[in-house]
């Protein structure tokens, strides 16, 4: 009645039970405890598996059956090779890697785990599909084709766009501008040979191809590794411990090319002028010609100006956003420009309904009277 | 009873008629890259079992070094081999990197390439799943060891490394149970026609008891890592998970006996294997040695009970009910597996007055099995509190008795069913020595500790380190290295150098007779040079990807034997 | 007109059943071995300042209690599942088996839920780490068991409708899957 394995499982369940009753009778406390639970799973996972193997008779094949030679588990022929769970440890080994780094090695683990998953399934569940070598790879390749090459192409080009982005980082903007054209004119040209006549094989193009994109991302990742060159930034300065530098000057260097930034911002509502008697006026557009020493601008709305250095010397424009309570006064200024320059100045008012302690305005500083009051509804 | 007119199973039935799945998977000859990426992308359940073993015998080998010269500093105050802040940690890892991943990835790897064999099968049950394990485990090994060069590991001194050390160690473990359960399920459900329970080999019965008792084991152990990891991310003054010791205090059972016990039972298997066929002889009763093999897996709960299961100090003194409530727990947890481990190799040793022949993978089973069954009687001794060994260099000793049982066995069975593999033999005259030094070895490098740990010695410190502990200072160990403990430690460390030389000429050994062109020879009598029983000798030499043209019907547990008595018996 | 290539060779008889067992051994295992510790743990922070749960912290037991419950639809959608596939029954089975994913799903978002309503610190004391450890692996079960019954819904209903032993062993795990959280609603939910 009971198999072999059966009584293996029953007497190791039988001998479970008594070692847990011995056990909680023998050991209190805590440590009693936790060694009773702990043998008690043993008790459950023993008859488990025993209530498995008396449902299954061991596995036994019998022998007289006719073709069990065939037809037996035993007789199952193994499974074709298959690089998912190679793909499945390493994106395992992702996450622990992810798990002490940063957080973005950890979610394309998951991505790179989950995509071994799926085609580890669907793998499997092709060689099912008949005894035909053939016939199943052609199964697995219509249903996952349509997945694989177009996300296998977007890696493969954002790898090959974000390594040219690093190595044009990391280059001098001399060089860089070499370096575009001329590895801009060799994908153009590789492309062109791919798909245009054929002057040379095919694969040999393709292999040229590939050694291309490796050397590029060889390249890029040396290229991030070693960092991206110095640029100087230019940035408005919002930063609460400039504060002194808006409201009172001070030694700092000129942005030569503030001007530049001008042309690509879009939203300005108002040119402010600094002219050279000192005076601060706004030109708000779609009012031509009238010169206004105040602007409206409700709380919270993103507002862009231009501020024009007329005046003999480099100075800046400093906007004041109020002062609210159990917090210190919103400063930010645009770095200075030379006379005859232009720099874009965003801002936005802060959200409060607290009334401010301090005015709004726009101020230079270092040029008395030349300001331009805003207005906050 | 076996048919005498049965010809060699292989040759008796036509091939298979349906078209073969796998005609395209079948390994081939391809070099470089090819070759690689066969490997890479390998279900052969032999290919993959190599795989582990390679892994393990570089893992040893490179575990094993640390261990000389950890020994080699436990010599002297003044040996500047090592930095001595580095002691604690390289200590730690060298118990982590022989257990899990010299021990474990070689008795596992072993049974991997034979069991399917053994039973039958043309295939491992979850060859993709095995597969998925042994990379994970190489994943994890290689983050573990990047985690120590990095001073991470158990009390290592850079955060993010020690939790990478403990996510590895959680992997590696990870990828041991996915082995083990393919291996539970390919002899639960895998076995040739007429192979029912009672016919299958000791040496997968051994496996199937092994493989049962680690999915219930390692489990346990990836709980405590998981604790662990992240008490140690957040950790806590109030959290009594957290803090530099509580890896040690929380998971280090797993690391340690009776739970190390559990990688030795396939040992016992081995040991039934090769003296039953150098012998000749059939084995009996097999149902005895069986549920001995199954008692020796019974160490599975002191793993469970997560806590060490210890006879009290001043043991006599106690009242009757105190000594029965001692000894109950005490008898099952450690006196049944030792039991087990006693009542298998007395069965098995008995047919050893039959004189086997004298082939070396008999010498290395015995050795192996020797060293198993006095692992597991230290392991009862060590939790007897009188004998007052716990936290000595006893425990130490114990320790690399079961770390080497297991790497002698592993040897025996690359030699024994290495022609299966490999289609080439090692030569026997040019093994046979290694297995008494590596034997020698073995006995040179654990009796030592086992001595010394009477004398007190204190396991895991190092004299070099106590030197720099100040006279006023509340030191909690004091011992005196100086005399006979001097003479324990130098000898300890020669045996650990002569049993790392041994392996080390081994693999070369292995490398030099396994290489090159194997030839298959597909009589299956030639291809078994050992005139083995089960059927893993009816297959060609070396095994081919689906191991059997179909597959074989038994009708004995000794199928081969049957045929050679019967083909004897009608010339 | 070409000819089908011809049937593959029959499955492995028991083989995706069994190895289904063994590997919820290995979890049970898994969850005892973590319940055993919180137990333990739990009585030692008893016996020594008579409190285990953070202060400040209290368990919501409405989302728990529906969580359990909601394991007895599992279970029953799980043997749905198994009765039509040995009918033949397509519809009814991937119906089943989808239904399982969708309340797969629902268990993450109470487990969220409770989270967000528990407040539980992660830097804490013992309960905290063992609160996070314990429920965490549940929902990894949960995520496991969701991908599981995906995959079963394509292999069965992308033609191998003669692959019932999946099927059974999809609702194995999910019997499973049930005891375990029984138990750790009552150790952890319960016993608190």
């Amino acid at each position: 009645m009971f198999t072999t394995g059966s009584k293996m499982f029953l007497g190791a369940t039988a001998l479970s039970v008594v070692a847990t009753i011995v056990f909680s009778a023998s050991e209190g406390g805590a440590v009693g405890l936790m060694g009773t639970v702990g043998l008690i799973t043993a008790v459950v996972i023993f008859a488990f598996l025993a209530g498995i193997n008396l449902f299954t008779r061991d596995g036994n094949t019998p022998s007289m059956q006719q073709g069990v030679e065939h037809t037996s588990s035993a007789a199952q022929p193994p499974v074709g090779r298959s690089m998912w769970p190679l793909g499945a440890a390493v994106g395992i080994g992702g996450l622990v890697i992810g798990a002490i780094s940063k957080p973005v090695v950890f979610k394309v683990s998951v991505v790179v785990l989950l995509a071994a998953i799926v085609e580890w399934m669907v793998q499997a569940w092709s060689e099912r599909a008949s005894a035909d070598v053939k016939y199943n790879a052609n199964v697995r390749s219509r249903m996952l084709n349509s997945l694989e090459f177009p996300i296998l192409a977007t890696v493969g080009a954002g790898a090959v766009v974000y390594s040219f982005s690093r190595v044009m980082l990391s280059a001098n903007p001399n060089a860089g501008l070499w370096i575009f054209v001329v590895i801009g004119a060799l994908i153009v040209t590789g492309g062109f040979l791919f798909a245009g006549p054929r002057l040379t094989s095919r694969r040999t193009i393709a292999a040229i191809c590939t050694v291309g994109a490796v050397a590029l991302m060889g390249v890029g990742v040396a290229s991030a590794i070693s960092g991206q060159r110095t640029i100087h930034p230019h940035p408005v300065i919002d930063d609460a411990s400039q504060k002194p530098l808006c409201l009172e000057g001070g030694e700092e260097e000129v942005d030569e090319h503030a001007s530049q930034d001008v042309s690509l911002k879009s939203s300005v509502v108002a040119n402010i002028y600094l002219q050279e008697d000192g005076d601060l006026i706004a030109l708000i557009n779609g009012m031509p010609g009238i010169e206004y020493h105040e602007l409206t601008v409700p709380r919270s709305a993103h507002l862009g100006v231009i501020f024009h250095n007329d005046s003999g010397e480099a100075q800046r424009l400093t906007g004041r956003f109020g002062t609210f309570p159990d917090k210190p006064e919103a400063v930010s200024c645009t770095t200075a420009v030379h006379p005859g320059k232009s720099a874009y100045f965003g801002v936005s008012i802060p959200k409060s309904n607290a009334a401010s302690s301090t005015p709004f305005e726009f101020i230079v500083p270092g040029v008395d009277g030349a300001t331009i009051k805003i207005v906050v509804p | 009873m076996s048919n005498p007119s049965r010809v060699p199973p292989e040759m008796s039935l036509s091939p298979m008629t349906t078209i073969d799945t796998t005609a395209s998977s079948a390994p081939s000859t391809g070099t470089g890259l090819a070759c690689v990426a066969e490997w890479l992308t390998t279900t052969d359940h032999k290919r993959i079992g190599r795989l582990y073993i390679g892994g393990g015998a570089l893992a040893f080998l490179g575990a094993a070094v640390i261990a000389v010269l950890l020994g080699a500093e436990r010599i002297s105050t003044t040996s500047e081999l090592l930095d001595i802040n580095a002691l604690p940690q390289l200590f730690a890892f060298e118990r982590f990197g022989l257990t899990y991943l010299a021990l474990a990835p070689l008795m596992i790897g072993i049974a991997l390439a034979v069991v399917p064999l053994q039973l039958g099968a043309r295939s491992l049950a979850f060859p993709r799943v095995a597969a998925a394990g042994f990379w994970m485990w190489l994943v994890g090994a290689a983050l573990s060891i990047y985690s120590i060069v990095n001073n991470g590991g158990p009390n290592g001194g850079n955060p993010r490394f020690v939790e990478l050390f403990i996510l590895s160690a959680l992997m590696v473990i990870t990828g041991l149970v996915a082995g083990v359960v393919s291996l539970a399920t390919s002899v639960l459900t895998t076995r040739a026609p007429g192979m029912n329970m009672r016919r299958i080999p000791f040496f997968s019965w051994s496996v199937l008891i092994t493989s049962l008792a680690l999915v219930i084991a390692l489990p346990v152990v990836a709980g405590d890592l998981l604790f662990s990891w992240l008490a140690y991310r957040y950790p806590s003054a109030e959290n009594v998970l957290s803090g530099s010791r509580a890896l040690n205090d929380w998971v280090g059972f797993g690391f340690s006996q009776p739970t190390t016990l559990l990688f030795l039972v396939p040992v016992f298997g081995f040991f039934a294997e090769t003296v039953a066929t150098f012998t000749g002889q059939r084995l009996r009763p097999r149902g005895v040695l069986f549920g001995a093999i199954g008692l020796a897996g019974l160490a599975v709960f002191a793993t469970v009970v997560q806590a060490p299961v210890t006879l009290r100090p001043a043991f006599s003194s106690l009242g009757l009910g105190d000594k029965l409530a001692d000894l109950a727990p005490f008898a099952l947890v450690h006196g049944l597996p030792l039991l087990g481990a006693f009542a298998a190799f007395a069965l098995v040793a008995k047919n050893l007055a039959s004189k086997p022949k004298i082939q070396a993978p008999v010498f290395f089973a015995l050795f192996a099995a020797l060293l198993a069954l006095s692992a597991a009687a230290a392991s009862a001794l060590l939790h007897v509190g009188d004998a007052a060994l716990a936290g000595t260099t006893f425990e130490e000793g114990n320790w690399l008795t079961v770390v080497f049982a297991g790497v002698i066995a592993a040897m025996g069975a690359i030699v024994y069913w290495g022609p299966k593999w490999w289609g080439r033999e090692m030569p026997n005259k040019a093994v046979l020595p290694l297995a008494l030094f590596a034997f020698l070895g073995a006995e040179l490098a654990t009796l030592p500790l086992l001595v010394a740990g009477f004398a007190d010695q204190p396991g895991a410190v190092f004299p070099a380190v106590l030197a720099t502990v100040s006279a006023d200072s509340s030191a909690i160990v004091t011992f005196d290295y100086s005399g006979s403990p001097s003479l324990w430690n130098t000898l300890s460390t020669v045996g650990l150098a002569l049993i790392t030389l041994s392996v080390l000429a081994f693999v070369a050994l292995a490398l030099k007779s396994f290489s090159g062109d194997a030839t298959a020879a597909n009589d299956p009598w030639a291809s078994d040079p050992w005139n083995g029983h089960t059927l893993e000798w009816s297959a060609a030499s070396p095994a081919p990807f689906d191991n059997f043209p179909v597959a074989p019907i038994v009708s004995s547990a000794e199928p081969l034997l049957d045929l050679r008595v019967a083909d004897r018996s009608s010339r | 007109m070409h000819a089908l290539p011809a049937a593959p060779a029959p499955a492995p008889h028991r083989q995706i059943l069994v190895g289904t067992a063994v590997a919820c051994a290995a979890l049970a295992a898994l969850f005892g071995g973590m319940f055993a510790l919180y137990l333990r743990l739990r009585d030692q922070s008893v016996s020594a300042t008579g409190h285990w749960l953070p202060d400040g912290v209290s368990v919501p037991m409405v989302p728990a209690n529906v969580m359990l419950c909601a394991m007895l639809p599992i279970a029953v959608f799980a043997q749905w599942a198994v009765y039509s596939a040995k009918r033949g029954d397509r519809v009814h089975t991937g119906v089943a088996l989808w239904l399982i994913v969708l309340l797969a799903v629902a268990m993450i978002n109470a487990q969220a839920n409770i989270y967000a309503r528990m407040h539980v610190p992660a830097v804490g004391g013992s309960f905290n780490t063992m609160f996070y450890a314990i429920t965490g692996s549940m929902v990894v079960l949960f995520i496991a068991g969701a991908l599981f019954s995906a995959i079963t819904a394509f292999r069965y209903l992308g033609g191998r409708s003669n692959d019932r032993e999946l099927v059974t062993a999809h609702a194995l795990y999910w019997y499973f899957l049930s005891f375990v959280f029984a138990m750790l609603w009552f150790v952890i939910y319960v016993t608190k």
